[in-house]
């Protein structure tokens, strides 16, 4: 057998690296994987960015506040999602919950950082000014603060989205379906098709859902188009 | 900062000047509750300026500032229109008052649905004037309104508030570092110094002419004289006698001609730059009579 003829679909599965005929008799199953993986990340980036949003006006309300969730956001960043696994297992059982908490968990980091600075990088002239002509806190952070802050916090979410649906395919190790489950049927009958096809298909939704946060950041800021976004004086 | 009592006219513009940490902006901060005081009490428009809540309070007191601070996401037209989209005004009566705001600054109308990044400083500050004024607040405050903007616009923009003034008669208070700003746009001057402490506060004339204390005059620089120059004009000092022939008619080359409204220091400026001691006065092609340097000296030590 010569080096490259591993490669080549035989129409043998055990020899194929790509067997096309056992994709294309599955338009199903990869159709039900695909919701399956993107509502497992939704899910964590939705709560993700919940919670971030949380800690966020915490951090910016109580300023002491800022470094320790920083710190444990970086913490829950460090752990090896298998390594969470096995600790949350015990608790949480095999699941829906335990791969929801991993994966949230590395969306905070993310998103806190990118939260806080998007709304620091507001021109503090702007913020003086809203509070000078009467904004009360509340409305100014929402229809001043976070409109400015949006690309920033937009990039922060294309990184978590990015993240979290590369993970959602380890969680189908606990059993919650995704992409990942290819994989894992794959890595259990020693068959590659299936592996490539649920890290292929992994890859394209990653590319694809950041190309369309890409999108969203573009037209949030349809102020900036041509021109500067500051507000410090030009020349005439 | 430490004691400081102090009492804005109604209707008038109020300069606070001073070396920079003399206390000046916060000061200015204070009326709207930017800053609060530690202790002692402050009024406006007769009120214990505690007795409205901060918000609203504020909606009632324009405030400009050096980096303008309009809202990069919104359009000029919201941006003019944030404090009555606060106070809820209806979208009928918001335009009919931006229109008449865009006229009362001189903002051509076709910038109203640009973003504020897409206009020049002069045309910026304009837009932070008509919004600080949008709701007709009787209290206007500027914190160094016009330090960013280059010497020709900021010069314009003297005129223009002036102008508008004549207007709309705001209680105007303007902190400025410029001295020669404060001059040319106060009725009332107040200087000040480190810890809030009030040094003088008179008019640009009476500063100029008799500063109270050696921290006053010091601050006043040594153009002291020139600068009350600036503050009167030619036909102040141009001799009442019956009407004489003092020239030929047109004046003779080389020699300056000035307006009677021409103010002093520009007039001295004419005759000195040119080759005599004389300067021709002529209001509207007819020549009127003529001024020297020494009568210019004159004028200012009486």
């Amino acid at each position: 057998m010569n080096r490259h003829s591993w490669l080549v679909a035989s129409g043998n599965p055990g020899d194929a690296f790509i067997w096309w005929e056992w994709i294309t008799r599955r338009p199903g199953e990869i159709w039900q994987r695909t919701v399956e993986h993107l509502q497992m990340t939704l899910v964590a980036v939705s709560i993700g960015c919940l919670i971030s949003a949380a800690l966020t006006v915490l951090a910016l309300r109580y300023r002491w506040t800022l470094t320790p969730i920083t710190w444990i956001g970086n913490l829950l960043y460090t752990i090896p999602s298998l390594a969470l696994f096995v600790i949350l297992i015990p608790y949480t059982g095999l699941g829906f919950v335990t791969a929801q908490i991993a994966l949230v968990s590395y969306t905070i980091q993310i998103l806190v950082r990118n939260m806080v600075a998007g709304i620091q990088g507001v021109p503090v002239a702007v913020t003086e000014a809203a509070t000078a002509m009467g904004y009360r806190r509340a409305h100014r952070l929402w229809a001043v603060e976070l409109p400015l802050a949006a690309p920033t916090i937009i990039a922060g979410i294309r990184i978590a989205a990015v993240t979290v649906i590369g993970l959602v395919t380890i969680t189908a190790l606990i059993g919650n379906g995704g992409y990942g489950a290819f994989i894992n049927d794959g890595l259990n009958r020693r068959f590659s098709t299936p592996i490539v096809l649920g890290g292929g298909l992994s890859v394209l939704m990653a590319f694809i859902v950041d190309a369309m946060l890409a999108t969203l950041q573009k037209i949030s800021t349809p102020w900036s188009r041509g021109s500067t976004t500051r507000s410090t004086v030009r020349a005439q | 900062m430490e004691r400081l009592t102090l009492s804005i006219p109604d209707g008038k513009i109020v300069a606070l000047v001073g070396p920079s940490g003399c206390g000046k902006t916060t000061t200015l901060r204070m009326i709207n509750r930017l800053e609060e005081p530690t202790s002692g009490s402050i009024s406006v428009l007769g009120h214990d300026h505690r007795s409205l809540k901060a918000h609203e309070l504020r909606r009632n007191i324009g405030y400009v500032i050096q980096q303008i601070g309009l809202f990069p996401h919104h359009r000029i037209k919201r941006n003019i229109a944030a404090v009555l989209e606060l106070l809820k005004w209806s979208p009928e009566r918001i335009e009919h008052r931006i229109d008449e705001l865009i006229d009362l600054v001189g903002l051509d109308p076709e910038l109203l649905n640009r973003y504020p990044g897409e206009l020049s400083g002069g045309q910026q500050q304009r837009v932070g004037v008509a919004r600080a004024l949008a709701a007709d607040p009787p209290i206007l405050l500027m914190d160094e309104p016009y330090s960013a903007v280059d010497p020709v616009i900021r010069d314009h923009l003297h005129t223009e508030l002036l102008n508008l003034q004549a207007r709309v008669q705001k209680t105007i208070v303007l902190v400025t570092h410029d001295i020669d700003e404060a001059i040319r746009l106060a009725d009332l001057v107040v200087v000040m110094a480190q810890g809030g402490r009030i040094e003088q506060m008179d008019t640009p004339a009476q500063l100029l002419a008799y500063p109270a204390t050696d921290f006053v005059r010091e601050f006043l620089g040594r153009e002291r004289g020139l600068r009350r120059l600036a503050l009167r004009t030619v036909s102040e000092i141009l001799p009442s006698q019956p009407h004489r022939e003092v020239a030929p008619n047109p004046a003779p080359a080389g020699l300056a001609l000035v307006s009677p409204t021409t103010p002093l220091r520009e007039a001295l400026d004419a005759i000195l730059t040119s080759a005599h001691t004389r300067a021709v006065v002529s209001d509207g092609g007819q020549i009127i009579g003529e001024i020297t340097i020494d009568q210019i000296a004159q004028a200012l030590r009486e």
